[in-house]
């Protein structure tokens, strides 16, 4: 017990060994406060370590152009900062069933590891097999140690021959998908670390950064090049694949190469009558059907296409282009085996497309062109096939058209001919000739004439319809040209005398397109009104193919004119469909029989049975009939005979002028 | 030079020669004394109480210094057992101190200047040594391996085949295992 104040002073002694024991104290404290400090500068050593590396990795990411630069660097950072010996990369394969080394690897000792390097840098690990197998299998990162002793090491031999201590190997992942696989390898035997797992396993998340931006990349590029309804090919990359097929091509070798246009038929009435998300279906299927058709036809080897290469685009719209690859044999041969593909390719349609364009029936048309030295460049070579497709099409649907150097020439003579057509109707070339029609009674009097149009031109002459009115409807020109016919034929029957009060009637064909115009009926109304021809004497000819389009509008417009007393007659009947149900619904005056019903009129025989049935029938119906194309009393009698009213005819007069028809009414 | 190095010496010159022997080295050579190991302290410091040292006990420096190198292995073995474990002898655990004793040190002290070796075997399986430093501490490195023999209970004999001490470029250290 101690007594202040009144204790002994200490003897040196005991101050000497309490300063001894206090020194000691100071020198256990500094030890310990040592050993904290240096476990702090450790731990604060390796985040920064950490850190660093995981700072250069993302650095790393960001700026690699490509995975495999990305991944090589990640690789030569962690192997050299974190003391591995080897570090090797493994893509995962496209089908997803394996990981395969892709030559990406990285080692400290390069010479004395060799064998394992070898080994790993091309090796292939089926999905849950060998160490980098089984991280791809479960996505998660697995440590080894002794490889070289392991029943689950696949290298194992080569492992030992290295003398590896440890391995461990991380997923590379892309969303929740294992992308790659990265395994590392030293020589040392070090347990498994927590803090390494965590840093590699940070590493690898910046990698896999990498793989996403790569595919996002992709996809774009993807994007930009494909049609997102049917993902074929677009108009710009099937234009970069022709290009770059016809450029790789010397002109003489050329003919390897074609192009398929396809134009689908009755495509436009699935969209009208069924709507748009039918008519995205029908591209959706008709895309995979060209696509399996030909790649089945690109599985057919020992045929006549063997070797040949396809690659289907979608252009736009309804247009579809097939770009067709070396292709062999020479110019016959070729269009066979071009017609052959494309028979396929109906084929393939017509089985793929019944369920979702009914009730409209959607094919298609197409025409195709064949590369050949004249071919400039790959804009005339797709001119070529689109002009074999119109060509298809205009000669109905599902049909093929190549393209040949007559069908050019044909083309060029239209394409001339619609010219000098669009000049013809400036210039105004163009006159009727009337052709009177007349009461097959005793007095055979003129009750009417039919306007028919001539063409002067000022090379060939005067034209018959028969030249010119083909290439008028197709190109469009019937538009302007059927307006100037109506409008002139109405002005000079209006202009026409009326002997014993009863004018005659104006008989005017009207063309297709022209009468499906939706302002078709307002617009005879307005000439009618500008011209002054009393409406009931005219009579408008619609051919049954004409009327029967859309018989609705048909009905419709027949009925709007005929409130004004306009008057509609069935031209060629008998020549077309003659459809008793389309007959009898449509409202015409008149019916017109053909001059080829006539002619085979012979006075007993069949064709005087057809004419009586037609005749009976018009009567039935209550519609006036005029035979056409009377060239003999014979005829005339026999039609008096079978009872029909009116008749036309160089029996009763040629064609001829205004002037001179009016000479006529005057006689 | 870390201040760990003076607290090697220190417990050393205590161990052998009992406390009053350091602060009397310390008088001796008029230093400060006050050493933290995580401190740095001039290296003449540490060349002056060598010389002290040798002064007062009759050796040369390049003995002090082979003897603190010995003396302070078990010090070190005993500090930091972990770099001494999985070796099964000296060579490799001398093979070590590039790749994994000195970054090792590097981590607790940051900036210390911890010399390369260079190393090779020669024609008798003898390890061939190569050392340059400014501080030219080849006496202490010689007394580490022998030390580390020491610790693994081997026997080696060293030779300096070439010294900077001698105005050799570097030193060239030859230890041979006696079987």
């Amino acid at each position: 017990m101690i007594h202040a104040g009144v204790a002994e002073p200490p003897s040196l002694e005991a101050r000497l060994a309490r300063a001894e024991r206090a020194t000691i104290r100071e020198r256990t404290a500094r030890l310990e406060a040592e050993r904290i400090a240096e476990h702090g500068l450790r731990t604060l050593y390796e985040s920064k370590q950490r850190l660093q590396l995981l700072q250069h990795i993302t650095g790393v990411a960001n700026r690699a152009r490509t995975i495999a630069e990305a991944l090589g660097t990640a690789l030569e950072a962690i192997c050299e900062r974190m003391n591995w010996t080897i570090g090797n990369v493994l893509m995962v394969s496209a089908d997803r069933t394996y990981v395969e080394g892709c030559n990406i690897w990285r080692a400290n000792d390069a010479s004395g590891v060799m064998a394992f390097v070898e080994a790993s840098r091309r090796m292939r690990f089926p999905i849950g097999e060998g160490l980098p197998g089984r991280v791809f299998a479960t996505g998660r990162s697995e440590w080894i140690a002794n490889p070289g002793h392991s029943a689950m090491f696949v290298r194992a031999p080569e492992a030992i021959r290295c003398d590896l201590g440890t391995g461990c190997a991380f997923p590379v992942l892309a969303g929740d998908e294992v992308v790659a696989v990265l395994e590392f390898y030293m020589r040392q035997a070090v347990p498994e670390d927590p803090e390494i797992v965590e840093i590699l396993e940070q590493a690898s998340i910046q990698l896999g950064r990498v793989f996403e931006r790569d595919r996002a990349q992709r996809a774009l590029i993807h994007d930009a090049l494909h049609d997102p309804l049917t993902g074929l090919p677009n108009r710009a990359l099937f234009n970069d694949r022709l290009q770059e097929s016809f450029e790789r091509l010397t002109p003489a070798r050329r003919h390897a190469l074609a192009v398929l246009v396809l134009d689908l038929d009755g495509f436009k009435q699935v969209n009208d009558t069924l709507g748009h998300h039918a008519g995205d279906r029908v591209l959706i299927r008709v895309g995979r059907a060209l696509s399996d058709a030909l790649t089945l036809l690109e599985q057919r080897p020992g045929t006549d296409l063997d070797g040949i290469r396809f690659s289907p685009a979608r252009m736009g719209g309804d247009e579809f282009t097939v770009l067709v690859e070396d292709l062999a044999g020479e110019d016959l041969a070729q269009h066979g085996a071009i017609d052959a593909i494309a028979t396929a390719l109906h084929r393939a349609l017509d089985e793929n497309l019944g369920s979702v364009s009914e009730p409209a029936q959607v094919g298609a048309s197409i025409g195709y062109a064949i590369g050949s030295a004249v071919h400039a460049s790959v804009d005339q070579l797709l001119r070529d096939a689109d002009l074999a497709m119109y060509e298809a099409k205009a000669g109905g649907r599902g049909r093929t058209v190549g393209f040949t150097d007559a069908l050019g020439d044909t083309l060029r003579d239209r394409a001339r001919l619609t010219n000098e057509l669009r000049e013809g109707i400036e210039r105004c070339e163009f006159e009727l000739d009337y052709q009177p029609i007349v009461t097959l009674d005793s007095a055979k009097s003129v009750c009417g004439f039919e306007a028919l149009v001539r063409w002067n031109h000022p090379v060939r002459g005067r034209l018959l319809p028969a030249e010119f009115i083909a290439v008028a409807e197709s190109s469009g020109l019937i538009l302007y040209l059927g307006d100037w016919v109506l409008r002139e034929a109405c002005r000079t029957a209006a202009s026409w005398p009326a002997p014993g009060g009863q004018a005659p009637f104006i008989s005017i064909n009207i063309a297709a397109r022209q009468f499906a115009q939706p302002g078709f009926a307002a617009r005879v109304r307005q000439i009618v009104l500008e011209t002054g021809v009393e409406p009931t004497r005219i009579r408008l000819e619609l051919t049954e193919s004409t009327a029967i389009v859309d018989i609705d509008h048909t009905c419709a417009v027949i009925q709007e004119i005929r409130k004004w007393g306009v008057q509609t007659s069935l031209d060629d009947f008998g020549t077309g469909f003659s459809s008793l149900s389309s007959l009898h619904r449509l409202p015409f005056d008149v019916l017109k029989i053909d001059r080829s019903f006539v002619m085979a009129m012979d006075g007993n025989g069949k064709g005087d049975g057809i004419v009586r049935a037609i005749v009976a029938l018009a009567r039935t119906i209550g519609m006036t009939i005029v035979a056409e194309g009377i060239e003999t009393p014979a005829q005339a009698e026999l039609l008096i005979g079978l009872g029909c009213e009116l008749g036309q005819g160089y029996h009763f007069g040629r064609p001829a002028l205004a002037s001179q028809t009016a000479a006529l009414l005057e006689r | 030079m870390k201040g760990v190095i003076f607290n090697l010496l220190e417990e050393a010159v205590v161990l052998e020669h009992g406390p009053d022997t350091w602060t009397d080295l310390i008088d001796a050579t008029g230093v400060d004394g006050a050493f933290t190991s995580l401190g740095s302290y001039p290296d003449e410091t540490l060349l002056a109480l060598v010389d002290t040292a040798a002064a007062a006990t009759g050796k040369t420096p390049s003995d002090v210094l082979r003897w603190f190198g010995a003396a302070a292995m078990p010090l070190l073995a005993e500090r930091y057992g972990v770099f001494f474990t999985g070796h099964s002898g000296a060579r490799s655990f001398i093979l070590s101190v590039n790749e994994i004793i000195h970054p090792e040190v590097r981590k607790l002290y940051s900036g210390a200047g911890c010399p390369h070796f260079q190393f090779s075997t020669d024609a008798e399986g003898a390890m061939i040594i190569g050392y340059q430093s400014p501080r030219r501490l080849c006496a202490l490195a010689e007394g580490f391996i022998l030390g580390a023999a020491a610790h693994y209970g081997e026997q080696v004999t060293i030779t300096h085949l070439a010294c900077m001490l001698d105005g050799s470029p570097l030193c060239r250290i030859r230890v041979r295992w006696v079987e």
